[in-house]
């Protein structure tokens, strides 16, 4: 690994973090989950394509990896849930303020996504990559990356618009009363 | 009456990512649509919630450990990958991925930049265009860029001539570039001269499995 490939990789790693404790729903397990995924690139560094683009192959690495320890679970019969869950960083919500939980709460509504919506939704809702850029990390067709967004955006934004927003949509309650 | 907006569509709206005259039928569709409307404040209302829920995890220290894994990776102890680092990063700042993917399939290509930026072709997206004969010279120029790095060694020199266009130049290999197994690169110094002007160039030759030279010429534009 030439000089500014290591310099490179030191400057995603916030990105990679983000990403990572996004797909786990924790702080410990994202980063054990990048660990393991930046061994396993460093080992095949050489099939990483100079002159494409890093970042990309990176997040795909960290994706795999985590979708591999996911299923491991899941085959040694170990159900986790958001109930479950390590503490997102945040700390004990009895002390957070309003603003902390709310955003507590959303990290928690995007771990109990399904797996293949929460992906796409970190790379591109999070991450901020184009619909075209995470359809090449992910190796999907671009209409899988929209029908999978469209699902977990409305998915989240519901949950959400009940639990932290009040949105005034009493409607028939609004037309009974003008009508009575 | 239109069809329904179907989800797809609203969410690429919404992160615009919807080409203009799109953009504008569902603008027009959405007025006469409140379930479409309110499915577009849900989606809004998500991305800014997701905006900043994880702005946190952004800003805290990289834990040493993660730091360290990549540490451990020594990078390689000579200097000579500046140039293709140079060449790299500005490769990645005009072409796309696919580009690049579809230049490595094809191998020989000669990514030639020619006497400036604008003259490799990168608008295309299915189809990538080698400006090859842009470094004006095109098959001589590639042979003897291959010939320097046959060689095999630092400060071998070929010369190439292109009688009919008035161009000449010399190629000299610089040093060897530590890169991935099965590719070797080489930097160059090309010496060209053109109607009596010399037009100086740094390039970076790399070739793969396939046995063959592909090179990428960075001109230098300072004043001779």
């Amino acid at each position: 690994m030439d000089k500014a490939t290591h310099d490179q990789l030191i400057a995603l790693l916030p990105r990679l973090r983000r990403f990572a404790v996004g797909l786990t729903g924790s702080t410990d397990e994202g980063d054990d989950v990048l660990q393991s995924a930046l061994e396993k690139a460093l080992s095949r560094i050489d099939q990483w394509q100079q002159g494409t683009r890093l970042d990309g192959w990176m997040f795909r690495i960290v994706q795999t990896v985590w979708i591999d320890r996911h299923r491991a679970r899941r085959r040694r019969g170990v159900h986790v849930d958001v109930a479950d869950m390590p503490e997102l960083p945040g700390g004990n919500a009895a002390t957070e303020t309003e603003a902390r939980i709310e955003l507590r709460e959303v990290r928690e509504r995007v771990a109990a996504l399904p797996e293949d919506q929460r992906d796409v939704l970190l790379l591109v809702s999070v991450d901020g990559m184009s619909y075209r850029e995470a359809a090449e990390t992910l190796k999907i067709p671009i209409g899988t990356v929209m029908s999978r967004l469209s699902r977990a955006r409305l998915a989240l934004g519901r949950a959400l618009g009940e639990a932290v927003v009040p949105i005034p949509l009493h409607k028939e309650f609004g037309h009974a009363k003008s009508a009575g | 009456m239109q069809r329904a907006l179907a989800d797809e569509t609203l969410v690429a709206y919404v992160d615009g990512e919807l080409d203009p005259v799109t953009r504008r039928a569902v603008e027009s569709g959405l007025k006469s649509d409140p379930d479409a409307a309110l499915k577009v404040a849900t989606m809004r209302h998500s991305a800014d919630a997701l905006r900043g829920a994880f702005d946190e995890v952004m800003s805290e220290p990289i834990p040493e450990r993660l730091r360290a894994v990549i540490d451990r990776a020594v990078p390689s102890p000579n200097g000579q990958d500046s140039l293709f680092d140079l060449a790299t990063r500005w490769l990645m700042a005009v072409a796309t991925p696919r580009q690049f993917a579809f230049a490595g399939a094809i191998g020989a290509v000669a990514l030639v930049a020619g006497l400036g930026i604008g003259q490799l072709e990168v608008g295309s997206e299915d189809a990538y265009v080698p400006a090859g004969i842009a470094r004006s010279s095109g098959d001589a120029f590639a042979e003897a860029v291959a010939r320097a790095m046959e060689a095999g060694v630092e400060g071998a020199t070929a010369s190439y001539e292109r009688a009919d266009i008035g161009v000449r130049g010399t190629v000299t290999a610089l040093g060897q570039v530590a890169l991935a197994s099965g590719i070797t690169c080489r930097a160059f110094r090309d010496e060209q001269h053109s109607g009596g002007m010399a037009i100086p160039g740094r390039g970076i030759a790399c070739r793969g499995a396939d046995g063959v030279w592909a090179n990428l010429v960075v001109s230098e534009l300072t004043s001779p």
